[in-house]
């Protein structure tokens, strides 16, 4: 006599949450069991029922309520605000753009190759030492940055121009792609902070970011 | 270095997204979390796509939550007005649909509490629900629809209420777990993350809710 997989060990596997192992046996099963090819289907037909019942569809009235309660709770700032806050966090962004890309350089050489960027031959007790005053550096580093490119880019950034050529939309494009890039190496560095892999991908995320904006920058003020 | 890379992390997270913002983009181009930032800085427009693309989401979401249609509207104007008044404080530290359903969630649940404190008025919605008052499912109201034949209409707004019937019966929590799995098909980390419970406890729930309700399904599956 044949032994059937449980009801609800069929449904788990429907579902596609049974690993390994026991998964590609469970498959094996199945694809020689009508029995239990036939329950698969039909729980696989009732997932598929309730993804297809009936949606409500958003009221004209719903949404003009939302807008009407928005406009009404909106802290706005005012024009004058509004302006001086996006070049102040323009230019902030910047300065820690590129100061970040120096951080991790920096830190980037220390943490994969183990060794200063600008020495070799030391014991482990010195590469630590070595370590710990080169992310010494590499904050001062950050600091210097900091305050020339936030020069920088508020007098370039202060016209709050939009893209206005091909290629500045070329630009501001490209600047999607990595900032996405970017988020994901982030979260992957979170999850595991001495990640090399992840300090690379932020490090070359940063370099490009910081190339663009430079790009960008240089072709607005020109 | 830990601290350092921390650190970094945190600096690029508040920052690095605000200067990327390619202020010239068009609205429907833009990433949500990009809008979300946008309409923090006042963009009105930003705003707009922002509840074009995910009020159908979030009033569906409630509306099987709490199955009453009313309710649900209420509801989702609450979700986006929370949006609002959260906007100047938002950071991009998460996918943005993961904010905004944990926000629905949240709200959900204060609703629950309302109605566990007043068990009156939950009666008064449970009969709403049963079909003969507001939710009554109109045909008329889905003329428009894609597939606008009228028999298939009643039968997917009838299949609608059973599954609302069928999920009524469903714990608070294997309730959640899957509509946001099986009808606003989010992956398992993300229900996680909204419901504030482990991986494997969403999957369990999902699961167990699946078990449940498939009987009472079982008569509509001539409708496929
Ligand atoms: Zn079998």
């Amino acid at each position: 006599m044949i032994r059937h997989p449980a009801k609800r060990d069929l449904l788990t596997y429907a579902e596609g949450l049974i690993d390994g192992n026991v998964n590609a046996a469970m498959a094996r099963h199945v694809s020689g069991c009508s029995v239990c090819r036939k329950e698969v289907e039909s729980i696989r037909q009732s997932f598929e029922l309730v993804g297809n019942a009936h949606a409500l569809k958003p009221s004209q009235d719903l949404s003009r309520r939302i807008m009407t309660g928005a406009r009404a709770v909106r802290p706005r700032r005012n024009r004058f605000q509004r302006t001086a806050y996006r070049t102040f966090a323009v230019a902030k962004g910047a300065a820690f753009v590129a100061g970040l890309a120096v951080v991790s350089a920096v830190w980037f050489s220390f943490t994969v190759m183990g060794v200063p960027a600008n020495g070799a031959g030391h014991t482990a007790a010195q590469s630590t030492n070595a370590a710990e005053s080169g992310i010494r550096m590499a904050v001062d580093e950050l600091h210097r940055a900091t305050s020339d490119i936030e020069k920088l880019a508020g007098a370039v950034i202060a016209r709050d121009q939009r893209p206005s050529s091909r290629r500045e939309w070329h630009y501001a494009r490209r600047l999607v792609n990595v900032n996405a890039q970017l988020s994901a190496a982030q979260a992957a560095l979170e999850r595991n902070p001495s990640s090399p892999r992840a300090i690379h991908l932020v490090d070359t995320g940063l370099r490009h970011q910081r190339d663009t904006l430079m790009t960008l920058i240089r072709e607005r003020s020109l | 270095m830990a601290e350092v890379s921390g650190r970094a992390a945190r600096i690029q997270s508040t920052t690095v997204l605000r200067i990327l913002r390619p202020e010239g983009l068009p609205v429907d181009e833009r990433g949500d979390e990009q809008l979300m930032l946008d309409h923090g800085d006042g963009s009105e427009e930003a705003f707009a796509e922002l509840l074009r693309r995910h009020q159908a989401g979030i009033l569906n979401y409630i509306y099987r939550m709490v199955n009453n249609r009313h309710i649900a509207e209420e509801l989702t104007q609450d979700v986006f007005m929370a949006l609002v008044k959260n906007a100047h404080r938002y950071e991009p530290r998460a996918k943005f649909t993961t904010y905004l359903y944990t926000i629905a969630s949240n709200i959900v649940s204060k609703e629950w509490l309302r109605r566990k404190r007043r068990p009156l008025l939950l009666s008064l919605y449970a009969g709403w629900g049963r079909g003969k008052g507001d939710d009554s499912f109109d045909p008329l109201e889905h003329v428009g629809d894609i597939k606008a034949d009228v028999l298939g209409t009643f039968k997917r707004g009838e299949i609608s209420e059973a599954v609302n019937d069928a999920l009524n019966e469903l714990p608070d929590h294997q309730r959640e777990a899957f509509v946001l799995r099986r009808f606003r098909d989010l992956p398992y980390d993300e229900i996680a993350e909204i419901v504030g419970s482990p991986v494997g406890t969403v999957k369990s729930r999902v699961v167990r809710a699946e078990r449940a309700l498939r009987p009472l399904l079982e008569r509509f599956r001539e409708y496929l």
